[in-house]
């Protein structure tokens, strides 16, 4: 009787040829940095995941293709530029991590790869698993979890387990980590303090404790600035951009949006959340939480300076600082149940494919990327919170930007929940999420009720295809 | 060379060439649409991830859920809709311009240049301008409004103004290459013929409805069918100036499908509807041929 293996290699070349057809039009549409490059297993001897944990000596011979962000060398040579122009030092960590492979393991022969981003990333890393090309590391966002649903992943050595803060960490179907990201970032509320203090609050002792204080505060500033310039509030984009910055409300409030084979909308929790985005949301100027180009929102705050509070990662400190805005930051409110909430953003998740003839050195490799010299680089430089433990309780690393701060304190207070990932029609799920439930709430005079029960039968009935 | 093979290549000497010609061209369109089509079609009949699993053989089950699904009904809809309204502007504003291109006029070289740049220029560069100029607090077009006294507009908010933008968007992008193809079928037309016309007395109206027209039969039914061809397949303009809204109102079918497809990796649905769209088009092609020959005889 054949296997399920059998099956697939018999089938291969249908899978390949359809795969590719499929795909044609993607990839070549979207371009690419560099064109995958040829397989190039085979120098390493293949070993099982447990010896992985035995890190290499520096003088074994690897040849391996690693896919990543920013170390290929067109992105290496960009990043040198781009830091002497502005006089500072690389901080990427994909460049730190190439350095120190170098360094570390100069027999490697790598193959230091750029495929692209979100989904120009995933069809390429697909078509090599269905071509049978692995590359010896895989990275990127949400698809990661499909992956890891999938028994694509290797599960990781103990050793990188034990080195990061379980929130970097993906899991496969049986709850074992099989990808890592050395990088995240939860949400904060950040505020423009003069434009409170024109609203007639005190920006040094504003209380934006729960979800009351910020809006009064909020509404505050909206009554004083005349039609000119607004409180701020949940932004509703039609899209991930919306989803990404309603989700840590709805957290707060014990609520999710399932996630599997589960879909919840309609929920008493998303019912109160959405209420309180609809409200808060007549503190942006009409048109401006909710449209398709959130870029225009977020000038308003840094460029404009005529929105007090934006919902945003830290990667918002440096627009702040770059138009000299009077800043201040802290965790988002507390809703009325006392609870805080927020959601993982801005992960690349590293992790190698079980068909890789090269574990034990992919491994090296990421074992690199999350080793705490890089990591504390990399934080420090762009003010990012890092996966390492030890980093994230490095003095130097919280102590050197007051944001940094306030996002390790989010991410050390315990588990922090990813946006879902749905087993069937995720992007016609997250569609409805988006634009039918979301964008809806704040675009139209529709009763949350109805809008969450249309919400929930389309994305259920998506699911159950 | 014996007697016989050298007989059989006098015999079909002029086939072998022809063939070796038409060969490599006849392979060329075998691997980048033969195969792809077929494989496209048999998708339909599969669930599959795009992963490297079997493929669940799933019958009719993907067309099931298409025909019994609101949302991608509503979706053929909007894309003939959207994709009509696209057409018949792009069709009529084309055949003006082409008329003006027509006349000797100084700079008309310039002014062809002109109209056919926005066609070379990137969609999403383009887009990216005008989803600004739409921005509803500062944008360019609500800035204008409200210097001419006017109340701004919010755009986003309106399902008529994203459509009309996506057809004014589209126009504008498409219109050059389609005047160009007019203004070669009015090149083509004999000059004798309006001089014979005119000399029968038919007027400018008359001289359009009988030696223009009838003239441009041939590149009308080209250049429908090739429009038909562009506004089924018409998607990248929506997704990045509207994402499908307000509210899906421009979700149109072509949308769904590259969303099906490469975002959540459902082949089968892709295919589905692919092969749907597909039909659909042949099928709009094939009523306009039957009646535009119906009246060329």
């Amino acid at each position: 009787m054949l296997t399920q293996y059998d099956k697939i290699g018999k089938v291969k070349p249908l899978l390949a040829v359809a795969m590719a057809v499929s795909l044609t039009a993607g990839l070549t549409a979207c371009g690419g940095n560099n064109e995958p490059s040829q397989q190039s297993n085979g120098a390493a001897s293949p070993s099982a995941s447990n010896a992985a944990t035995e890190s290499a000596s520096p003088v074994e011979q690897a040849k391996l293709t690693v896919v990543g962000n920013g170390w290929d060398d067109a992105s290496m040579e960009k990043s040198e530029a781009d830091a002497k122009e502005a006089g500072i030092e690389v901080s990427d960590y994909n460049y730190l991590a190439r350095k120190k492979v170098e360094a570390d393991y100069p027999n490697y022969e790598v193959d230091w790869q750029n495929w692209g981003w979100a989904e120009q990333l995933d069809q390429k890393q697909r078509a090599a698993f269905i071509s049978g090309s692995y590359p010896d590391i895989v990275h990127g966002e949400t698809f990661m979890t499909t992956y890891a649903r999938e028994g694509i992943l290797e599960p990781l050595p103990q050793d990188i387990v034990d080195m990061v803060n379980p929130n970097f960490l993906v899991t496969n179907a049986d709850g074992v980590p099989v990808a890592v990201s050395p990088k995240g970032n939860v949400f904060l509320l950040f505020y423009n303090k003069d434009l409170l203090k024109d609203a007639g609050i005190d920006p040094e002792t504003v209380k934006l404790d729960t979800w009351a204080d910020w809006q009064a505060a909020s509404d505050q500033v909206t009554a004083a600035g005349n039609g000119k310039v607004f409180g701020g509030g949940i932004p509703s984009h039609p899209h991930l951009g919306g989803a990404f910055r309603v989700y840590p409300f709805l957290n707060a409030l014990g609520g999710s949006w399932g996630g599997g084979d589960e879909v919840t909308l309609n929920t008493p929790e998303m019912a109160q959340t959405l209420e309180f985005v609809r409200a808060m949301d007549k503190n942006f100027p009409k048109g401006i939480g909710n449209g398709t180009d959130e870029g225009a929102l977020y000038n308003m705050f840094e460029k404009d300076k005529t929105i007090a509070f934006v919902v945003n990662g830290t990667w918002q400190a440096a627009g702040a600082k770059n138009n000299n805005i009077n800043y201040g930051v802290v965790q988002l409110p507390k809703a009325d149940n006392g609870q805080s909430g927020n959601v993982l953003v801005g992960f690349d998740y590293y992790g190698v494919p079980a068909k890789s003839t090269n574990k034990e050195a992919a491994f090296n490799v990421i074992r690199d990327l999350v080793a705490k010299d890089v990591q504390i680089e990399f934080a420090i430089g762009t003010v990012t919170p890092p996966a390492n433990k030890e980093a994230l309780a490095e003095a130097s690393v919280i102590d050197s930007n007051p944001i940094l701060k306030s996002a390790i304190d989010a991410m050390s207070s315990g588990e922090i929940p990813a946006l879902p990932v749905y087993d069937q029609n995720d992007s016609q799920i997250w569609d409805v999420i988006n634009t039918k439930v979301i964008a809806a709430t704040t675009m139209t005079s529709k009763s949350v009720e109805d809008i969450l029960k249309i919400g929930q039968s389309e994305a259920e009935k998506y699911l159950k295809q | 060379m014996n007697t016989e093979s050298r007989s059989f290549w006098r015999r079909h000497r002029d086939a072998l060439i022809a063939y070796s010609i038409i060969g490599p061209f006849a392979l060329w369109f075998l691997l980048t649409i033969g195969i792809p089509l077929v494989a496209g079609i048999l998708l339909a009949f599969f669930k599959w991830n795009g992963m490297p699993v079997m493929p669940e053989w799933v019958g009719l089950r993907n067309f099931s859920f298409f025909f019994n699904s609101n949302e991608y009904l509503s979706s053929i809809w909007k894309q003939l809709f959207i994709g009509g309204l696209c057409l018949i502007f792009n069709m009529l504003i084309s055949f003006g311009l082409a008329s003006l291109f027509n006349i000797p006029i100084r700079g008309k070289g310039l002014l062809r240049t002109a109209y056919y740049l926005p066609n070379i220029a990137a969609v999403s560069a383009t887009v990216a301008v005008v989803v600004a100029l739409l921005i509803p607090h500062g944008g360019g077009l609500n800035g204008l409004l409200t210097k001419l006294g006017l109340e701004p507009i919010i755009w986003s908010y309106s399902a008529g103004w994203m459509i009309f933008w996506v057809v004014v968007f589209y126009v504008w992008r498409n219109t050059g290459p389609l005047a160009i193809i007019w203004l070669a079928g009015l090149q083509s037309i004999d000059p004798t013929l309006y001089e014979a016309a005119k000399v029968d007395g038919a007027n400018r109206l008359q001289l359009l409805r009988y030696v223009t027209l009838p003239g441009l039969r041939g590149i009308a039914a080209f250049n429908f069918i090739r429009e038909i061809i562009g506004v089924m397949q018409m998607y990248d303009i929506v997704m990045l100036m509207t994402s499908g809204g307000p509210n899906g109102s421009t979700d149109v079918l072509m949308y769904r499908i590259y969303r099906d497809g490469l975002k959540s990796y459902n082949f089968g649905m892709a295919g589905a509807s692919s092969v749907i769209l597909g039909l659909l088009t042949v099928l709009i092609t094939l009523v306009y041929l039957r009646l535009f020959l119906k009246e060329e005889k």
